[in-house]
């Protein structure tokens, strides 16, 4: 189990190092010069070599790199001139909008997936199996964004039953988890949390739809294949009801493979949502990276870039130790 | 005989339809086996024996069978009397694991990988004989025990993949005689075993057999692990029963063809000579969808007539407890 360990966190922080290094050079590649981005298109050349030194440009590659890596780890992500903030922290006080955000639409895709997928395996019903792989099929090549645009114009527009895109709704009075939802409840105001959650709908179901998608295909296909399985009927056998059995049995068996797939759309979901962010006005990493991206914000996206490996590997890694806890022959080998 | 058999299984018919036509996988069988005894089914692979014992569990619908004629009286302890194929459903479930149980082929496949040993021993106990979580934990160790598995206590919490194929069986074992039934099938148990661990779990069956008083269906292609463990023997070829007689009597006169051949190609029964090759049967068994008119033995037989050809042989009563279907069983015996 040590050893599992070591070696998932080792692989874990040798993958980091490659995104930074891929976020690093990116960047370098580009043609525009960050030195005349900031001193302006006039700036006589000695203004532009003096600023190059200041911001270190002038070393060797490889140097540049490790001042990028030690004032990264030392907190300092560098400086965003188009909000004239340093970049931590106005990534700091945007990531919990987008995590809120991606962990809803998670939730919603994996219950539903489940659901469908236990729903049509049991039934062995042959027309929902077919609904089922059409709607996962359609939900998987249609862009988030277009879908947040049609669930706009349903339930918004012509219903009216949910929020048009204003983003979040009101903030609740103390920001502790940075979570609407919960920061309302820990504040004892339930109609808070409601209202938190009404705004999360629309956006979420349209982040969750590709997911759950995937999610369902996959579920869908493990299931019927552990139903195939010798020892189901050898379940039968011992006069297992037909419920427990799928329920018990075949589904924690179906959903062990599934869990590496969750915890890669857990991960590209907390970075992913930059269109689907813009549409809703929501105020997360998302609309920041967009106008970073417009703006030639070079530390913006560098930031954004390697934060987003580092979610998804920190996510893969704890999915990875989760099946060291789950699986009971990933936990004893 | 006193007393009315265990098991009576009556003009047992069980079909498939398939997507090139209705195949008949067991055709009008007939077995009965006294509460207590073993009865040896023999056969080749899609001879019908598997079916029947799936049809005996009402488990064949999840292969795509069904059961489409015939009876399957049990007679389990206190007097009752039930029959199998006309069971509803869910007094179906009741009987399986409680009154008759089944161990597989298969032992590397045939447990819950993420279930603990344990756990799943009590789950049969538990919903058959709604004891506690308790108890039923405390019946897993002692039905470990009882099976052979060393420092119970200890591997009850244990995973399957953590037990070689022998372990596993025996723990499929414990889990089919942990609540006690009157009839345990066992589908070639022992096949995909090594040949000592095979010896020792037809030890296990027979002691435990001894112990509880169950009767067996013992299903096997094998002719010696039936002369171990069978008290009667009934012998199937292409979905009939052609030959059935107590085991001594099958080995030393075989009275169908069939059985002859059968016997005549294990290895060692007759003594090696160099220049001669294991007998063995001439041609393959014929396809279920495209069966011979007459006895469906005859394209194989060196016996055959234009009679064998022309109707299908009855299963005869030859006295002394024997029944063979073979018109010509005399001619075939000398």
């Amino acid at each position: 189990m040590v050893r599992f360990l070591a070696e998932r966190i080792a692989s874990a922080v040798l993958t980091v190092l490659g995104a930074s290094i891929l976020a690093f050079l990116v960047l370098r590649a580009l043609p525009t010069d960050p030195a005349r981005l900031i001193a302006g298109p006039f700036a006589k050349e000695d203004v532009l070599a003096e600023v190059r030194a200041q911001m270190g440009l002038n070393k060797p590659l490889v140097m540049q790199y490790v001042d990028y890596i030690t004032s990264f780890l030392s907190g300092d992500w560098g400086f965003s001139y188009g909000a004239g903030k340093p970049v931590l922290p106005l990534i700091a006080e945007r990531l919990p909008a987008s995590a809120e955000l991606a962990l809803f639409s998670f939730v919603i895709a994996l219950v539903a997936a489940v659901a469908f997928a236990v729903l049509v395996s049991y039934s062995r019903s042959r027309i929902l199996d077919g609904i089922l792989r059409a709607v996962s099929f359609v939900s998987v090549g249609v862009p988030p964004f277009w879908i947040a645009l049609l669930l706009l114009m349903l339930f918004f527009e012509t219903l009216g039953w949910f929020p048009g895109p204003v983003g979040r709704g009101p903030a609740p009075q103390h920001a502790i988890t940075g979570f609407y939802t919960i920061d309302h409840l820990l504040a004892g105001n339930v109609s808070g949390a409601l209202n938190a959650l009404w705004h999360l709908a629309l956006p979420g179901i349209a982040l969750a739809l590709g997911s759950f998608g995937y999610l369902v295909r996959l579920l869908r296909a493990n299931l019927l294949d552990v139903v195939h399985e010798p020892f189901v009927t050898v379940l039968h056998s011992k006069g297992v009801p037909p419920v427990t059995t799928h329920f018990r049995h075949i589904l924690p068996n179906a959903f062990l493979p599934t869990l590496t797939a969750a915890g890669m759309i857990l991960a590209q979901l907390i970075g992913g949502s930059v269109l689907v962010e813009q549409i809703f006005t929501w105020p997360g990493i998302g609309t920041l990276v967009i106008d970073g991206v417009t703006r030639q914000d070079y530390a913006v996206v560098q930031a954004f870039i390697l934060l987003s490996a580092l979610i998804y590997i920190v996510v893969n890694l704890a999915v990875d130790l989760l099946y060291g806890y789950v699986d009971p022959r990933v936990r004893r080998s | 005989m006193t007393a009315a058999p265990l098991l009576e299984i009556a003009n047992l018919r069980a079909v498939f339809d398939t997507p090139r036509g209705r195949v008949v996988s067991v055709d009008d069988v007939s077995l009965s086996i006294p509460a207590g005894k073993t009865l040896g089914l023999v056969g080749e692979s899609g001879s019908g024996k598997s079916v029947t014992s799936l049809s005996l569990m009402r488990l064949i619908a999840r292969s795509g069978g069904r059961i489409e004629a015939g009876r399957m009286i049990l007679r389990p302890a206190g007097g009752r009397e039930i029959d199998l194929a006309a069971l509803p459903e869910p007094a179906m479930r009741e009987v399986r694991g409680r009154d008759i149980a089944m161990i597989f082929q298969e032992p590397m496949t045939s447990l819950d990988p993420v279930w603990s040993i344990g756990d799943q021993i009590a789950e049969s106990v538990r919903l058959h004989q709604g004891v506690s979580r308790r108890e039923a934990r405390a019946r897993a160790i002692e039905m470990l025990r009882l099976v052979g598995i060393p420092a119970p206590e200890r591997r009850v919490d244990d995973f399957p993949h953590q037990l070689s194929g022998g372990m596993r069986q025996r723990v499929m074992i414990a889990i089919a005689l942990s609540c006690r039934p009157g009839l345990l099938i066992a589908d070639e148990p022992t096949t995909a075993l090594d040949v000592t661990i095979q010896a020792q779990i037809l030890d296990l069956i027979r002691r435990l057999q001894a112990d509880i008083g169950m009767a067996v269906l013992f299903i096997t292609h094998n002719m010696g692990v039936v002369a171990e463990i069978a008290d009667r023997v009934a012998v199937m070829y292409a979905g009939q029963v052609v030959e059935e007689a107590p085991v001594a009597e099958i080995f030393a006169t075989p009275r169908h063809p069939y059985t002859q051949g059968l016997l005549a190609s294990i290895p060692g029964t007759t003594a090696p000579r160099p220049d001669r090759r294991l007998p063995t049967i001439g041609g393959m068994p014929p396809s279920p969808l495209n069966r011979p008119e007459g006895c469906r033995f005859a394209p194989r037989c060196a016996f055959a007539t234009d009679a064998c050809r022309a109707a299908v042989p009855p299963l005869e009563d030859i006295g002394g407890d024997r029944k063979v279907r073979c018109i010509r069983w005399q001619e075939v015996s000398q």
